[in-house]
C-alpha cells in the first residue's frame, strides 16, 4: 500500500508505513530548511560595533567632576599621561546624569560605576546615590579647549551611551526607538561619524553656544545626516557646536 | 477526537510531533547564537539572542502557513496538518518572547512608560520605510495571541465553527504585518542582501502554495459543474466515485463530497464541522466519513458523528439518471437522514 492509499488519522497510534516515512522525512526536510534560514540570517549580520560595556563591573573612581560642556569625571590618565584623562558620566538605565550634580562642578568626588568605553572615548555609568566629595588628590594639567575649524561630516546621530557599548549594535534603525529614550532622558548625543578622513570617528554634539540640544536632536537619531559645525577637541573628548536647524537629511 | 475537553488530548503522534518540533526550535536558537558569536567576536549575545527569537517565530510562521496548501495540494502532508496549532502556539510563544526582550532592551528604564513608547515612542521618518515598525510587531502579536488562546477546542465549541475560523484567519492579517515588522526594522539595518532575498522567497513561497491550491480547487468545481434540472445538479458519473472515498463536486457555489460506502452513495456537506476540513478528501474508517485533518468521524447517512459525539454536518439527497448522479442543490436540515443511493456494478475510478 503507498502512501496515496493510505489514511492518516493522527489519533490513531499506529500510522501506515509510507505515510510515517514521508512524514519524518518532510518533518526532517523542513527543520534543515529552518536551520538553514537561520544560519542564512545569522551569517548576514554584519553591523556589531566595537564597543564594550563592563556589565556586572563597578569600580570606585575619583577624580574632579565637570559639570560642561557635558558631564564627565577628570580622572588620572590610567595610561599614566601627565594630562588627566575625561571619562564621560551618565544615569543608569536609560538617563543622563541628574541635574542636581552640577553642585559638584569643580569639586573632588569619588563614585561607583560601570565602565563603557570605544575607541579612545570612555564613559562610567554611575551607580548608586552618585558622586560625593573626596578629599583625594585631584588631577592636575587638564588640557584646555582646542578649536579644530569648521566641519562638515555625514553620520548618524545615535544616543552615545548605547554607541559606545551598552548596546551592540547601537545604531541604525532597530535602535532608533531606544536611542530616542536615551537622549529624552538626558544621554547626550553623538554623530558616529561615516565619511571619517579628517575627524574623529565620534562627535559629541552641543549647540553653537556649547549648549545641550537633546531635544533638537531626537527628530534626527539614527537616519542618515550631514552636519556642519565647529569641530573642538577636550582631551578625549571632541564636540561638533552647530545650529541644529542646519541638520540636514544625507542621501548618497 | 474527544468529546470531553482536556487541555491536550495527548496521543503518541501529537508527542511525537511536539518533540520534534522543540528539538527543532532548540538547535534554531542555540545554532543561531553560537553561529553569530563564532562568526563576529564583536557580536553581542543579548542581541543575538533577541534576533534568534523573532527570527526562529518569522520561519515557523511561514513553515505554519505552508503546511495547510501543502496538505491540499499532496495528502501525504496530512500528518504534519494534524497538530499544527502546536506549532501555532510556539510560534506565539516566541514572538512573546521576542518581544519582551525588545521591550526590556529598547523601552525600559527610560523617562516613558515602555508599553507607551513601543507604540509611539519613534515618530515617523518620513516615506514609507520610515514608518516605526514597532506597532507592525506589536499588533501581529495580539492576533497570534488571541489564536493562540482560542486553539483549544473549548473556544472552537463555543465560538462556532464559523467564527472560530474567521478568527484564525487573521493568521494572514499577522503574517503581512511581521513582513512589514521585518521589512521596516530589521532589513533596514543590514548591508547584506541575504535577508532581504530570504522573506522575499518566503513571501513567494506562501503565496505561490496558496495560489496553487486555490488554483487546484478551482479547476475541480469547474469541472463538477454540471446541468441543473428540478433544484438538482448533475454531479457524476456513478463509477467516478471510488469504494470508501469521495468525489467532491461544487454544487451551487459550496462543495459537496459524495462518499461511496457499503450501503451506496451519501452526500454530505465537504465542510468538516470541526476547522472546516475538506471531508472529501477523507475516507471511510469503520462506516463514517472520517476528516483527514484531525480525524472527526460523521455518519454518511445523517451525517452526524457516533455517540457520545454531536457535531453534525449537512446532508444532500441523490438521484441517479443512468449511471449520472445528481445532487440536490438544497442542503437538508443537520442531522437529517437520507437514506443512501444504491448503485447497481462495481466502481471503477482510482482514488484521486
Amino acid at each position: 500500500m503507498n502512501a496515496d492509499e493510505e489514511f492518516y488519522v493522527g489519533y490513531l497510534d499506529r500510522s501506515a508505513p509510507a505515510t510515517s516515512r514521508f512524514a519524518r522525512r518532510t518533518a526532517l526536510g523542513l527543520v534543515a530548511v529552518a536551520l538553514g534560514l537561520g544560519a542564512l540570517f545569522a551569517m548576514s549580520q554584519s553591523r556589531w560595533g566595537s564597543g564594550s560595556f563592563e556589565f556586572g563591573t563597578v569600580r570606585t573612581l575619583t577624580g574632579v567632576y565637570r559639570a560642561g560642556p557635558v558631564a564627565h569625571l577628570e580622572i588620572a590618565h590610567p595610561g599614566g599621561r601627565s594630562t588627566a584623562a575625561r571619562w564621560l558620566l551618565v544615569g543608569e538605565g536609560k538617563h543622563g546624569v541628574p541635574g542636581a550634580w552640577a553642585r559638584f562642578d569643580g569639586q573632588a568626588v569619588a563614585l561607583e560605576g560601570t565602565l563603557i568605553a570605544r575607541g579612545a572615548t570612555t564613559m562610567v555609568e554611575v551607580a548608586g546615590a552618585g558622586p560625593r566629595p573626596d578629599a583625594g588628590s585631584a588631577p592636575t594639567g587638564a588640557e584646555a579647549p582646542r578649536a579644530h575649524g569648521r566641519r562638515t561630516v555625514v553620520g548618524e546621530i545615535v544616543d552615545s551611551k548605547c554607541w559606545l557599548g551598552v548596546m551592540n549594535p547601537g545604531e541604525l534603525r532597530t535602535h532608533r526607538a531606544c536611542a530616542t529614550l536615551c537622549v529624552r532622558g538626558g544621554v547626550p548625543p553623538l554623530v558616529a561619524v561615516w565619511d571619517a578622513a579628517d575627524t574623529p570617528g565620534q562627535l559629541l554634539l552641543l549647540g553653537a553656544a556649547g549648549e545641550p540640544i537633546h531635544d533638537r536632536a531626537l527628530p534626527w537619531i539614527a537616519l542618515p545626516v550631514e552636519l556642519e559645525g565647529e569641530l573642538w577637541q577636550l582631551g578625549e573628548l571632541w564636540f561638533l557646536h552647530l545650529d541644529p536647524d542646519g541638520i540636514r537629511r544625507w542621501a548618497p | 477526537m474527544a468529546h470531553t475537553y482536556r487541555v491536550v488530548g495527548w496521543n503518541r503522534n501529537k508527542r511525537r510531533y511536539d518533540a520534534f518540533a522543540a528539538i527543532g526550535i532548540a538547535l534554531f536558537l542555540v545554532g543561531f547564537v553560537v553561529l553569530g558569536l563564532v562568526l563576529d567576536e564583536r557580536a553581542s549575545a543579548d542581541t543575538l539572542v533577541l534576533r534568534a527569537l523573532g527570527t526562529a517565530g518569522f520561519v515557523l510562521l511561514h513553515v505554519v502557513l505552508a503546511i495547510g496548501p501543502l496538505a491540499r495540494l499532496d495528502r501525504r502532508f496530512l500528518p504534519l496538518l494534524y497538530n499544527r496549532r502546536h506549532l501555532g502556539v510556539m510560534t506565539f510563544v516566541l514572538g512573546l518572547l521576542h518581544g519582551v526582550f525588545a521591550l526590556a532592551q529598547y523601552h525600559a528604564l527610560g523617562v516613558v512608560n515602555p508599553l507607551v513608547h513601543v507604540l509611539a515612542g519613534e515618530a515617523p521618518a518620513g516615506g514609507l520605510v520610515g514608518l516605526p515598525f514597532q506597532p507592525f510587531g506589536v499588533v501581529a502579536l495580539v492576533v497570534l495571541f488571541l489564536m493562540a488562546a482560542t486553539s483549544h477546542d473549548f473556544w472552537l465549541a463555543n465560538l462556532g465553527a464559523l467564527a472560530w475560523k474567521r478568527l484564525h484567519m487573521a493568521v494572514y492579517g499577522a503574517w503581512a504585518l511581521l513582513v512589514a515588522h521585518v521589512a521596516l526594522g530589521y532589513l533596514q539595518t543590514e548591508t547584506s542582501s541575504l535577508g532581504a532575498i530570504a522573506v522575499g522567497v518566503g513571501i513567494v513561497g506562501v503565496l505561490g502554495l496558496h495560489l496553487a491550491a486555490g488554483w487546484r480547487d478551482r479547476l475541480l468545481d469547474r469541472a463538477s459543474e454540471g446541468a441543473r434540472r428540478d433544484g438538482f445538479v448533475d454531479a457524476c458519473d456513478a463509477d467516478e466515485v471510488p469504494m470508501d472515498r469521495a468525489k467532491i463536486v461544487a454544487v451551487g457555489g459550496e462543495r459537496v463530497a459524495i462518499f461511496r460506502h457499503a450501503g451506496g452513495l451519501s452526500a454530505l456537506s465537504n465542510l468538516c464541522r470541526h476547522q472546516g476540513g475538506p471531508l472529501g478528501e477523507g475516507r471511510i474508517v469503520d462506516g463514517c466519513v472520517t476528516c483527514p485533518w484531525h480525524g472527526y468521524q460523521y455518519q454518511p447517512e445523517d451525517g452526524t458523528s457516533p455517540p457520545p459525539f454531536h457535531e453534525r454536518v449537512e446532508t444532500h439527497r441523490l438521484r441517479l439518471v443512468g449511471r449520472r448522479v445528481w445532487v440536490e442543490e438544497r442542503a437538508q436540515p443537520l442531522g437529517t437522514h437520507v437514506p443512501a443511493l444504491a448503485v447497481a456494478g462495481e466502481h471503477r475510478a482510482e482514488p484521486t
